[in-house]
């Protein structure tokens, strides 16, 4: 089984990634129990002890390790020395927000990219093979904040269309309006980063496809064009694009901050910024440990959609 | 079978093999080995090359005036001007100048880390491909767990716990480089290890490090340095995020993507002081992938993610 064969080295590399978290609390500069509880934490001996206790540091690594990942089975990824809230609640709050980011973001990427993938294959060398090859190569060079300073300068600043900035993050649920308007910019730039990966790859596999005998079999059929392109030539076509998906996850991550800092969406990207410039390090490592997590498991989904749309790699293997 | 391009899955073919099907898109004329290069190749290297000596000699050249002190004669934030092509920030700072200072640490970062990728996953590259074994199998499942790794988030933490400086960003970010730059490395060993010219200088008795130095290492150098150059336009990329939100050098001059920020509370009535420095660093990127994209195409490097 595919399934079975796959959790081993998922297994590795979540504990990989979560040792490496733990070691972090260690990394920080000086003496952790004064950056993490303030300058007077060693002054008070018993407040010192209870700091090291609480993130482990009384321990040797190993120890600290053990006692981290039965604190977050549990579901205590510990608490903030800032507020003293619990990590967990903070994270449950802000994580929503970024979830539909994300999602936003994939979807309308497929949009653009899917049909402008589609169309440049189908017209190769064409007017808009050529135009959109060259805009897509531009767009490749124009990491997020580049992106979303533009679209900012454009839609608000000169159109003055949209309003983004709030200090909460609309619910969908309860204002579907407003919650639109501040989620379509960030979504947007986000899905513009994606795009020409999307597209370029998209369009040299249809480009193999539409060579096909099975595609000229339902040419001399008569079928409508965008029947062969939609039913017959995309899915098959679409393989590297779902695996492209789920690396860019990586990217999409690590954007999605920097997006949330730009256009001061309220979720996990933003609290994130804000553990980073108060020193905030229980809250960044348990906030780098979910990252790191969510990307892994999501690429591991992503191998096994991968076997499920090739049925050969479900025996063989990638 | 049409090749499907698989990022991160072994990114070279091997040319030298008669009996493999041709790649339906070696037929266009951009992919004919020997095919000229095109003017945009040759204005990318120029921009490359201006903007490599203008960051290094910035010093030194008289168009470039001083990054931190204000200018007086100058409203602040008013616009480009011909003394002042980029006009100046909220402080009277030059942002053209600041833009050339800030370009030093951006291509360092990008082109120091690259380096690092280059000795440290070029060389264990060489040596899994070249012995194979054992030794193979760790090192690729070492690559492979580096890369399962969200790098972006990787670096980040690095820099937030270490602290920024020069030396801690390459660190963070030769992340990024060490395992894409292995598995190019190794994968144009593997295809150069089977070539009838090693197997000849083995017959002759020629030690193993004299076919790594001298058969091999050459042959190998021309698609890891086209490689090269798209992973540089990947870490200035990753560098600019950083800076962007704060977590990379500020001193002397911040880098490009903290230039952009700097920008962001006066995008209403004064835009270029981010898009000066967006600019220059779309420019940048623009010209690194090109390059990279047509030197690979001439090595027939098939595209890898990092």
């Amino acid at each position: 089984m595919l399934i079975v064969r796959k959790l081993g080295p998922l297994a590795a590399v979540l504990v990989l990634v979560t040792f490496f978290a733990t070691l972090l609390l260690r990394l920080v500069p000086g003496d952790p129990v004064i950056t993490i509880g303030g300058f007077d934490a060693r002054n008070d001996p018993e407040r010192a002890a209870a700091i090291e206790a609480e993130i482990g540091l009384d321990r040797n690594v190993f120890g600290q390790y053990a006692k981290w990942v039965g604190n977050a089975v549990s579901g205590d990824l510990g608490r903030s020395f800032q507020d003293g809230q619990k990590v967990t609640t903070k994270i449950a709050d802000k994580l929503p927000v970024s979830l539909m980011l994300l999602v936003y973001a994939q979807m309308l990427a497929l949009l653009i990219a899917v049909p402008l993938g589609v169309a440049m294959a189908y017209r190769l060398d064409s007017w808009i093979d050529r135009y959109g090859s060259l805009a897509l190569f531009g767009l490749l060079a124009m990491p997020a904040y580049i992106v979303g300073i533009l679209l900012k300068i454009i839609f608000v600043e000169w159109l003055d269309v949209l309003q983004p900035l709030s200090l909460r993050t609309p619910s969908l649920l309860d204002a579907p309006g407003a919650h639109i308007e501040s989620m379509i910019l960030p979504a947007f730039t986000l899905a513009l980063g994606l795009v020409p990966i999307y597209a370029r790859v998209l369009r040299t596999d249809l480009i193999a496809t539409l060579k096909e005998d099975f595609i000229d079999v339902a040419r001399a059929k008569g079928l409508p064009p965008r029947r062969i392109l939609f039913r017959h030539a995309l899915r098959p076509s679409s393989f590297s694009l779902l695996t492209v998906a789920g690396l860019a996850t990586g990217n999409l991550i690590g954007g999605a901050v920097v997006v949330e800092f730009l256009f001061a969406v309220d979720g996990f990207g933003q609290l994130l910024v804000s553990a980073l410039t108060r020193d905030d390090y229980v809250v960044l490592q348990a906030g780098i440990v979910v990252l790191a997590v969510g990307f892994v498991v999501v690429n591991f989904c992503i191998d096994l959609l991968y076997a499920a749309a090739d049925p050969r790699l479900r025996r063989h293997g990638a | 079978m049409p090749e499907p391009v698989m990022p991160g899955y072994g990114a070279i073919d091997d040319g030298g093999d008669v009996d493999v099907a041709p790649d339906p898109g070696a037929m266009t004329p951009t992919r004919r080995l020997g095919g000229a290069l095109g003017l945009g190749f040759w204005l990318s290297v120029g921009w490359l090359v201006a903007i490599a000596t203008a960051a290094v000699f910035a010093d030194a050249l008289p168009f470039v005036g001083d990054p931190d002190s204000p200018i007086r004669d100058v409203a602040r934030k008013s616009g480009p001007s011909l003394e002042y092509p980029f006009g100046v920030d909220s402080n009277k700072f030059d942002v053209f100048a600041r833009s050339i200072y800030g370009a030093r640490v951006s291509l360092m970062v990008g082109f120091a880390t690259i380096l690092v990728g280059f000795v440290v996953g070029g060389g264990l590259g060489l040596l899994a491909g070249y012995f194979r074994g054992r030794l193979e199998t760790g090192l690729v499942a070492g690559a492979d767990a580096m890369l399962a790794f969200p790098q972006l988030v990787a670096a980040l933490a690095i820099v937030a716990f270490l602290g920024a400086s020069v030396v801690n960003l390459i660190l963070a970010l030769s992340l990024l480089a060490v395992p894409a730059l292995f598995r190019v490395t190794r994968a144009a060993t593997l295809a150069m290890a089977e070539r009838d010219f090693v197997t000849a200088a083995r017959m002759v008795g020629a030690t193993h490090r004299r076919i790594l130095w001298r058969e091999i290492l050459p042959n190998v150098v021309p698609p890891m340095l086209s490689f090269g150059l798209l992973a540089v336009a990947i870490v200035i990329v990753g560098e600019g995020a950083l800076a962007f939100l704060g977590l990379s050098v500020s001193a002397p001059t911040p880098s490009w993507g903290a230039l952009i920020e700097r920008g962001r509370d006066s995008l209403g009535d004064a835009a270029h002081i981010s898009l000066g420095p967006a600019f220059m660093m779309f420019l940048t990127l623009v010209a690194l992938n090109h390059v990279g994209d047509r030197l690979s195409r001439r090595f027939d490097i098939r595209e890898a993610a990092m």
